[in-house]
């Protein structure tokens, strides 16, 4: 997990500054780490182990697999920040060295490094919690697979301790064991480090609300490295890579327009057929989506299933996050809480979630709850994050005027929120896919067969088929998720952002 | 609005020693120590101090948003206790929402006064615009207007809710110097002439200049806890000259009390 | 072609200030009374002298007959000016195109204000936004359009009176 930290952190660096840094690069590098970023990696993990493991046919393999897997779902946001941080050093460093004559090895030592080490931290932490969930994650599906011995880990002790006989006493001390892990290291190393790299900050950063390095990280990402490759429209990086689309084709984001809403009109489809066919009629449609034209109406199950899931975080998210957010005291006792919470991964509570009476036995609300605990932290710290960026005035606005509770939420408390919650949902979507590779068919142990699984989705699909080694539908399932996921960014999100940064960001 | 206007002398706002602390970790941390002012019927009274030395707290309190751990304040014959209609606000930082348009920025503010109907509402921050300088731009966002129209809208919307007393926090510290000197110049005769509802203004500021243009009093806050170290009654006549000798004299004056 | 980051609220101060000033003065006492740079300064005079407001003459600047009424105006002063900014590009080509079409955008006006060649900068955003930008702070105080911020539109002024 270390070594993929640092690998990510090494890789991001050189990304992120030779994008900074080269016109060219920037606009080759912009775009696909805006694609990396929202593909679903999961899916490509078992292509990842085939390869790696039919190359280190061993234990050396199955943990390079999983460092790889780590690493891919870690580096990209650092790299972003490190392109932010590199783009925002105003221009006199850049002449100072240039009349000191500094060589490129001279200039990213002394220059870009420092510079990008503070965004470096914050996005460090983030990154960490998306790694531990894929870490869990990973494990257990390489274990999955082909029963490659990875022999240490937290995903097999999942594995292990999960697996019937169920053992509670085991069960509990794994997960204390783990929330411990996380404690301690978020506060030795991270807020070490985080705080450590406070030095290097260059002067024009904005006042911090808040002392807490993980709610700063989450500050951070929302109101800068998204936000602000967007906002940055005027010229720089993302226009290029907007124009560059746009020069690239109309033609091609229609097509991707008319590929969204034939997918939407596909669901409904799907939707209404399901409600119709009734119980009975979904094992053959769960049968079908095992094969390559059932790939589609599995796509369309689980499009409804992230969807209404995001929803609901949406809908518990936004109120909680701006009623914490507001309340001092609140934030205070609450927003530690919520954090180690948070970084739990998902999958590790999943057998718990089975427990709960009623509840448990549906497989619908199973994966539901499973992407539901994945995806909430999201919404909610994006929501926190950006109602705690605004100013004290603008919090004291609705009471100078005396408005009434109702027009201050309408007027003032949503829409400060709306930006990071855009923010929040994009992030949402993407770990949502993810989750629901583990949600829809959870089987810790091949042998045992699964602990829970939905009637129908392309979770399911893929996980199945990487069971069966049947490559061709798991190939099919994974492009079909990540082109719809990527259409769907390039279409809907990227607009839907568009128009909330440009009227919803708060810069007075 | 028909407000019983008070005649000339009457006391419109009263600070009455107030105090204000918090506690930090159980110790006691006071920020104000028996502050006292109070602004005459068309008087401008200006509250200075080093920064961070509690004069944007001490006009929160008189604005009812925060309430003094001990002392009173007093608009006319009434306590205040919480935020009023009779005593509005503008920001050093606008405040203005950006995801609405200037008339309905103004409109904002005057959302909760279910005395007027919605058209009496609009016609009322339309001309509110419109004395700020403004008509035109009502369905301009603020994205949109310079720094000097923002703080219009600003304006506007403080007065368009016809306020008796009117708080202005460092209302022109974030605009260039040549915007500000007109922004001082014209809200000054906005707020204090016989037309206007407002009956009183407090300013907070640190630009001494600023206070010794615009101001009938100004209360000096120094020290930790903060307490008024002096008060300056600057009877200089109107308008007043930024280059006459005396101007600074005044100046001086107000000086000397800070350091 | 009115430089593209002067505001009308700069041209009232710098035409206050060397009203002020009986007589003429010369451009860097201008500029030090202005509290402002001589790069600064310049566009703003240009602006004024493109406005009738003000005259040079061997480096003084003096104050035109018009200048002087405008001094003196107290409310709504670039109203005076509504005939001589609507000859000031790009606010003719705007009233041109608003009297042809009944809405137009800023991408509309400088789109076709580059076809003759005139641009503000060379990055199209840019430009677009620096011709909105002159449009709102210069044809609305001057009651030759009305913008309407949601659509991003600009319509020929229902004359005020």
């Amino acid at each position: 997990m270390i070594l993929a930290l640092g690998l990510s952190i090494l890789f991001a660096l050189v990304i992120g500054i030779w994008a900074a840094r080269s016109t060219r690069a920037e606009s080759v590098i912009l775009p696909l780490l805006d694609i990396f970023q929202s593909i679903p990696v999961l899916g490509f993990f078992p292509f990842v182990i085939a390869a790696v493991y039919g190359a280190f046919p061993d234990f050396v393999g199955a943990n390079l697999a999983v460092i790889i897997l780590i690493f891919t779902s870690m580096s990209w946001n650092i790299a972003f920040g490190v392109y932010e941080a590199v783009k925002a050093i105003p221009q006199d460093y850049f002449d100072l060295l240039d009349v000191a004559k500094a060589g490129t090895w001279q200039r990213v030592r002394s220059l870009y490094i420092p510079a990008s080490m503070s965004r470096v931290a914050y996005n460090t932490q983030i990154s960490w919690s998306v790694g531990l969930f894929f870490l869990v994650a990973s494990e257990i599906i390489s274990l999955g697979t082909k029963n490659i011995p990875i022999q240490y880990g937290i995903g097999v002790a999942v594995e292990q301790f999960t697996g019937p006989p169920f053992e509670y006493s085991n069960y509990v001390l794994l997960v204390a064991g783990i929330i411990a892990a996380v404690i301690l290291w978020r506060y030795l190393f991270l807020r070490e480090f985080a705080l450590w790299s406070e030095r290097f900050k260059m002067m024009e950063e904005p006042r911090e609300t808040h002392k807490d390095p993980i709610m700063r990280a989450y500050s951070w990402v929302s109101s800068r490295s998204v936000s602000k490759l967007f906002l940055l429209t005027q010229g720089r990086g993302v226009t290029r890579f907007t124009s560059a689309i746009t020069r690239f084709g109309r033609g091609l984001k229609v097509a991707l327009a008319i590929f969204v809403a034939l997918f939407l009109g596909l669901i409904l489809v799907a939707a209404a057929s399901s409600g119709t066919l009734h119980p009975e009629a979904l094992p053959s449609l769960g049968s079908l989506a095992a094969t390559e034209s059932g790939v589609l109406v599995a796509l369309a199950f689980s499009f409804v299933r992230v969807w209404y899931v995001v929803a609901i975080c949406i809908g518990v998210g936004l109120p909680m996050g701006v009623v914490i957010s507001l309340n001092f005291k609140l934030y205070d006792t609450v927003s530690p809480l919520l954090e180690v919470i948070s970084s739990i991964p998902a999958p590790i509570l999943l057998p718990l979630v089975v427990l709960i009476p009623v509840i448990g036995h549906s497989p619908e609300a199973v994966a539901g709850i499973v992407i539901f605990l994945s995806v909430y932290w999201y919404i909610v710290f994006n929501v926190m994050a950006g109602v705690r960026t605004i100013p004290g005035d603008l919090k004291d606005l609705p009471h100078a005027f005396g408005v009434s509770r109702r027009v201050a939420w309408r007027d003032v408390y949503i829409p400060s929120a709306l930006t990071a919650l855009v923010t929040g949902a994009i992030t949402a979507v993407g770990g949502a896919w993810n989750a629901l590779i583990i949600a829809e068919y959870f089987q810790p142990n091949p042998a045992r067969g699964a602990l829970t699984q939905v009637g129908i989705g392309i979770g399911k699909t893929i996980t199945l088929a990487t069971d069966s080694g049947n490559l061709e539908t798991l190939f099919l399932a994974v492009v079909s998720m990540t082109v719809l996921i990527v259409a769907f960014n390039l279409t809907v999100w990227r607009r839907l952002y568009h128009r909330v940064t440009k009227r919803y960001a708060y810069n007075h | 609005m028909s407000q019983p206007h008070p005649s000339a002398g009457t006391t419109v706002v009263t600070a009455d020693r107030v105090s204000l602390g918090y506690h930090k970790e159980k110790e006691p941390l006071p920020v104000l120590v028996d502050v006292s002012l109070s602004a005459k019927k068309d008087e401008l009274v200006a509250v200075t101090g080093p920064s961070g030395c509690g004069k944007s707290t001490l006009l929160r309190i008189i604005a009812g948003l925060v309430r003094p751990s001990s002392g009173k304040v007093m608009i006319l014959d009434t306590e205040v206790t919480g935020p009023r209609a009779d005593v509005s606000m503008v920001f050093q930082n606008f405040v203005l929402l950006p995801w609405r348009t200037a008339l309905e920025n103004v409109l904002f503010g005057l959302s909760s006064r279910s005395e007027f109907t919605e058209e009496q509402k609009m016609e009322k921050a339309k001309g509110a615009l419109d004395v700020a300088g403004l008509s035109g731009f009502e369905d301009v966002y603020p994205g949109e207007l310079s720094g000097g129209m923002k703080q219009r809208v600003g304006v506007a919307r403080a007065l368009a809710t016809e306020p008796r007393v009117m708080l202005l926090d460092e209302p022109f510290s974030s605009l260039d110097d040549l915007t500000a000197e007109r922004l001082r110049k014209e809200t000054y005769t906005l707020l204090i002439n016989p037309q206007s509802p407002v009956q009183s203004v407090i300013l907070v500021s640190h630009n001494v200049e600023e206070i010794i243009e615009l101001a009938d009093r100004v209360v000096v806050l120094s020290g930790r806890p903060a307490h008024v170290v002096g008060e300056v009654d600057v009877t200089m006549p109107r308008p007043r000259n930024k280059k006459s000798e005396e101007f600074f004299h005044w100046v001086d004056k107000v000086y000397t009390l800070l350091s | 072609m009115m430089p593209g980051n002067v505001r009308a609220g700069q041209v009232i101060s710098l035409v206050e200030i060397a009203g002020s000033i009986r007589g003429k003065v010369d451009v860097p006492k201008l500029a030090d009374e202005l509290g402002a740079d001589i790069a600064v300064l310049l566009p703003i005079l240009d602006t004024a002298e493109m406005l009738g407001l003000v005259r040079t003459e061997k480096g003084d600047v003096l104050l035109t007959d018009l200048g002087l009424k405008f001094q003196k105006t107290t409310r709504n002063k670039v109203r005076m000016l509504r005939d001589r900014v609507a000859t000031i590009e790009p606010f003719r080509t705007a009233l041109e195109l608003a009297s042809r079409k009944k809405a137009i955008t800023a991408q509309e006006v400088a789109d076709s204000l580059a076809e003759i060649g005139l641009k503000w900068h060379y990055k199209p955003d840019l430009n677009e936004a620096l011709v909105r930008t002159l449009l709102i702070h210069w044809a609305i105080y001057a009651d030759l359009l009305g913008y309407d911020g949601k659509s991003g539109e600009f319509r020929k002024a229902q004359s005020r009176p």
